[in-house]
């Protein structure tokens, strides 16, 4: 049997390693929440954090149990009621804070009365939600030290107890200057109609600090009055904290209060404030107008805007872009021939949001003429996102104007917006003298350009002496084809090309087009190249088809290895071949074929040792017999051992008694004790397979 | 493609040099300021405040007197004079009139409060993350700005780097499809030690220290880890969960609302003087069902957010500023910058600029406040140990345990 105390600790023990979740994993029950909580009345600072977590605990089990929230409660009652340490009570009034009914009411009252214990019983009620705790509040007013009666006012207004307000209105007057400010602020939280006309009262009356503490207050009553929408009742406020004999800040407070209404009849204080000299007013006024609707408003602004100094104009510009208005698009389109570049630059930036074809035009030309890197990147950041009508044609028509540097970045835009009408214009602009500008547009082509203009795309590759330009087109090129309907089509468009006059570097050019868009064509072409006349071109023939991306070239590639005595051609086309064995659609017989044939013709030991990186990717039981001769190569031992490893390992299901044997044959070599744990496994698991092959 | 990205609606960087007149300001222009706090974030920024030219700072402010000469030294060394004020108590120093804005560092107890009546003084605000202790501060944080007219920056400054700008324009703009998920990973917090109450060392104003949470002794434990107890912090998941909740907010644009149903899980250890949990994770679900993962696990270097698409994710290593994706083609379209979090120097500037037109900030209080409410739901779900619904609109859980949690009362002389 055990005892009471062994019990509670029993239960901290229990808590000790709570995880709480959705689902809940400790239980607790009435008598052990009671033994529990008041065994916690010794509880001090120093304390073990055990047992405050055990009630934490408690609170969140007895959560949707009403009966053992009323045995906590309780019990926490009494701990107050008991002689319990100041950090026992101080942790229960924290507890209480989120679960106290009316039965914790009486209690917290009592404690109340006592500086020493006011402020935690304080901590309980801020959030109590029964009528009974505001009643208490305001029972103990009277009977309390000040200091708690600042605390108790306080709370009595950040609960909204509209029945504290004759109380609080009296304090208003109150010699203690702090419970007389405590009172101010609590009547402007609660703000009823009744709380306003109080501090309006008292505030006729106030000057100095009070007077401030009643303005903040008032300023609380006109937001009750806007939020309850009695808009003549909150501007009545506000206009009259606005005048010129109150403090700058009570002016600004108003001012943007006053707006933040959105009732047009505060469209007055706008004016005026934009109208004075105070620059803080003014710009308030300006980023605050959008809350007021209507083209009073737009008109007021635009008018300011041709007057204003060149920030406040920025200002306006910005202000503008938020009206939804159809007066803004021409103010703002003057403001963009600022000769003030902030001014311009906010302009262009709103352009993109409000701009249309003629916009677009002007920023077009504006481009040419960007004073800065901000400036430009502004213009072209609007083109980009301008979406009114005829912005792509405007730009469009805008390339023939501009400087080579400006069309190059126009050029960019109109492929960032996807313009597809654009390709006439954008090949013709690929063969421009300039080079930046034609690269510019062959990318464009790429993107924007469709199979049928292959052929005027073929011509530009042809044509053009230009390095940047051929690879760009060479890129744009193998995009058209690959992408085209007919690929057979594309592809003999650009064998034909072949076919004709063409200089070595077109010819060279053509032929990666072919490498890249694989077909039976493209490889008898690239094929024919290796005995071309020139030996840049069936250098480039081999390059061609060491990077051929499908597994038709692999035997051609294998012939080349076999049939050169160029080593870079040999290089180039074993890595080709062995790519295209070990990533394409080949067949590992296949594969193993073609590494036997290379392996035979292999003469340097790179070459077997890349032979046997793609050897060491096949599952077959052949390719240990390929590679087990080769582990008493000396030069290439450790590449071989490594690749019959890694055979023998995926070989193991199909031939255990061959794996097994590759196993001993590593592990009798000291020399690989890197290899040995895995040749130690696969042994274990051959031997294994070998003795019961089912 | 990077037509796609220039579709979304954010805001311009507004370079410093635009916010000056030419390279130097007129003494008479600058705008004055002072730093609440002085502490290790505070000495960390402080380079990067007094390196705008628009800017002067004329005092400091701090409870600590080492932390505070710190500061001023901090100050006066970079103006070359011994001119930095030093006030130990922040109403001092918001009673000057020549001052125009305050930067507060302080603890997170301070943060709302002392953001407040820095408005009430006139003054706009800077004030470090998070921006409250509870959903009621932050809320009248918002109430309070909006009054006077203040122009407030929380400092969510993740919202001002371009990694982070690059993932949440991604993110809108639809490159990763459409978002369901956004995975936010916070280290976890720490084990602290049992510790008693000790004098309080001298130089410590430890009542303003306190200021308007409840009384308790000084314990080192507690002073030196305040971020762990609920009286004076709220763990990780707040911490530094509001920078992410903020730019899952951003990217998901739901500013102006948040998660409605959230449900979690916490890991509380043996004898672990904090009152945090040690690991937490809690799942946040918008009202159109796309979910909001925050974790509070792993180590300090594993931190990270993670936006997931149904045709791709993006993901900013929080601690390398390392941005990855998938498809990887996406990243082609980010314009590198080398500023990381770590320089707040873009935050800074939008501030500086603000102040001149009183436009709202990049990380306005409503923004701010909708981040940082997520934390604290988040806090509120793993204490109540329960799933809780709220309303975005009316700020108010269906749970009343819950709602008695949106607030607490501060210890006088101070209210909000």
């Amino acid at each position: 049997m055990m005892n009471k105390s062994s019990k509670t600790l029993l239960v901290f023990a229990l808590a000790y390693v709570f995880i709480t979740s959705a689902s809940f994993s400790q239980s607790f029950t009435p008598d052990e929440i009671k033994d529990v909580i008041k065994a916690f009345g010794t509880y001090d600072y120093a304390g073990d954090p055990t047992p405050t977590c055990t009630i934490e605990n408690i609170i969140r089990y007895a959560g949707d149990k009403p009966q053992l929230r009323a045995v906590v409660e309780e019990a926490m009652v009494t701990l107050l009621e008991s002689d319990a340490t100041f950090r026992a009570r101080q942790f229960v009034c924290h507890q209480l804070w989120i679960i106290a009914t009316d039965q914790s009411v009486p209690t917290l009252e009592k404690m109340l009365l006592n500086k020493e214990t006011a402020e935690i019983a304080c901590y309980a009620l801020r959030t109590h939600p029964s009528a009974a705790a505001s009643c208490a509040l305001r029972e103990v007013l009277d009977r309390v030290d000040d200091v708690t009666k600042v605390r108790i006012v306080n709370i009595i207004g950040d609960r909204k107890d509209a029945a504290g307000i004759g109380r609080l209105t009296g304090l208003l007057k109150s010699d203690n200057a702090a419970l007389a400010e405590a009172a101010a602020v609590s009547l402007g939280t609660i703000g009823t109609d009744k709380a306003v006309r109080a501090i309006a009262g008292a505030r006729a009356a106030a000057s100095g600090k009070m007077r401030a503490v009643l303005t903040r207050a008032w300023l609380r009553g006109a937001e009750y009055y806007a939020g309850n929408n009695r808009m003549a009742d909150a501007l009545a406020i506000y206009k009259t904290l606005f005048d010129e004999s109150e403090p700058l800040l009570a002016r600004r407070s108003a001012l943007v209060g006053g707006l933040g209404t959105g009732d047009s009849r505060a469209v007055g204080l706008m004016n005026t404030a934009m109208d004075q000299d105070v620059a803080v007013l003014r710009a308030a006024a300006i980023a605050n107008s959008v809350m007021l609707k209507g083209q009073k408003v737009t008109k007021k602004l635009i008018a300011m805007l041709k007057i204003a100094a060149p920030q406040t104009q920025v200002l306006i510009v910005e202000a503008l872009a938020q009206r939804d208005d159809p007066l803004v698009k021409d103010a703002v389109t003057a403001a963009a021939y600022s000769e003030n570049a902030d001014v311009r630059i906010a302009a262009f930036n709103v352009l993109g949001n409000v701009g249309d074809g003629p916009s677009a035009a002007l920023l077009c030309s504006a481009l040419a003429k960007a004073q800065t890197q901000q400036e430009t990147d502004t213009i072209l950041a609007s083109l980009r996102r301008m979406k009114g009508r005829g912005v792509d044609r405007a730009i469009v028509d805008s390339l023939s104007d501009a400087n080579p540097a400006a069309r190059t970045q126009l050029i960019g835009i109109i492929n960032d917006r996807g313009y597809r009408p654009a390709v006439k214009v954008l090949l013709q602009q690929a063969r421009h003298e300039n080079p930046s500008v034609a690269r510019v547009a062959v990318r464009a082509v790429g993107s924007l350009a469709a199979a049928g203009d292959l052929a005027k795309l073929a011509d530009i590759l042809v044509e053009t002496r230009d390095k940047g330009v051929r690879d760009e087109a060479v890129r744009a090129a193998t995009k058209l084809a690959k992408a085209a309907p007919d690929r057979k089509a594309a592809i003999q468009l650009i064998a034909d090309r072949m076919d004709g006059e063409v200089s070595v570097e077109a010819d060279i050019a053509l032929m990666r087009v072919l490498a890249a868009v694989p077909s039976d064509l493209s490889l008898e072409r690239l094929e024919a190249a290796l005995n071309a006349d020139n030996l840049k071109v069936r250098d480039a023939a081999v390059r061609a088809i060491g990077q051929y991306p499908d597994a038709s070239a692999a035997k051609t590639l294998l012939a080349i290895f076999m049939r050169t005595k160029n080593p870079t051609h040999r290089t180039i086309a074993l890595r080709g071949c062995i790519h295209l064995c070990k990533t394409a659609d080949i067949g590992a017989q296949t594969a193993l074929t073609f590494y036997q044939q290379a392996m035979q013709s292999a003469s340097a030991v790179g070459e077997k040792k890349l032979i046997l990186s793609g050897i060491a990717d096949l599952s077959l039981p052949a390719a240990i017999d390929l590679v087990t001769p080769l582990t008493d190569d000396e030069a290439v031992r450790t590449e071989a051992c490594l690749a019959l490893l890694a055979v023998a390992e995926k070989s193991a299901q199909q031939a255990p008694a061959r794996a097994a044997a590759a196993a001993r044959k590593i592990l009798s070599d000291s020399a690989l004790t890197d290899l040995h744990q895995r040749a130690r496994q696969l042994l274990k698991k051959a031997d294994a397979l070998d003795s019961n092959p089912l | 493609m990077t037509g796609v990205l220039g579709a979304a609606a954010f805001p311009n960087i507004i370079p410093v040099s635009a916010l000056g007149r030419g390279n130097t300001t007129a003494p008479s222009e600058r705008i004055t300021l002072a730093t609440i706090g002085h502490g290790n974030r505070c000495r960390n920024v402080t380079p990067h405040l007094l390196l705008f030219d628009q800017l002067q700072c004329i005092a400091v402010c701090d409870a600590r007197k080492d932390r505070l000469l710190a500061g001023k030294a901090q100050v006066d060394k970079h103006y070359g004079n011994t001119d930095c004020a030093a006030y130990d108590n922040f109403q001092e120093l918001l009673a000057r009139e020549d001052l125009d804005a305050v930067f507060i560092a302080t603890g997170d107890r301070w943060h709302s409060l002392a953001s407040i009546m820095a408005a009430r003084a006139g003054k706009d605000v800077y004030s470090e993350k998070p921006m409250s202790l509870t959903i009621e501060e932050s809320r009248a944080v918002v109430e309070t700005m909006k009054r006077f007219g203040t122009v407030y920056q929380c400092g969510h400054q993740r919202r001002s780097v371009d990694s982070y700008r690059f993932q949440t324009e991604v993110a809108r703009n639809g490159l990763i499809g459409k978002v369901h998920t956004v995975i936010a990973q916070n280290w976890e917090n720490p084990i602290v030690a049992p510790e008693g109450p000790r004098p309080v060392p001298e130089g410590i104003d430890y009542e303003m220290w306190l200021g308007p949470t409840p009384w308790h002794p000084f314990v080192p434990a507690r002073f030196h880890g305040w971020n762990y107890f609920w009286d004076t912090g709220g763990g990780t998941i707040i911490a530094m969960g509001c920078h992410y909740t903020d730019i899952a907010q951003w990217g998901l644009d739901t500013d102006d609302t948040g998660p409605v149903h959230y449900k979690g899980a916490a890991e509380f250890v043996p004898n672990n003087f904090a009152d945090v949990p040690k690991t937490a994770q809690v799942t946040c679900t918008y009202a159109d069902g796309r979910k909001l993962i925050v974790l509070s696990r792993a180590r300090f270097a594993d931190r990270f957010i993670r936006f997931i698409g149904d045709k791709g994710w993006i993901q900013v290593d929080d601690e390398t500023n390392v941005v990855t994706a998938e498809p990887e083609s996406i990243l082609k379209l980010r314009q590198i910058s080398a500023r990381s979090w770590a320089n707040p120097g873009g935050h800074i500037g939008n501030f500086l600029r603000c102040i001149k037109t009183r436009q709202e900030t990049i990380c306005s209080p409503e923004k701010s406040h909708r981040a940082t409410t997520i934390g604290h739901i988040a806090n509120i779900c793993i204490r109540l140990g329960r799933e809780l619904n709220w309303d975005p609109k009316t700020e108010r859980f269906d749970d009343p345990d819950a709602n008695r949690m949106i607030s607490r009362a501060m210890r006088p002389p101070w209210r909000l």
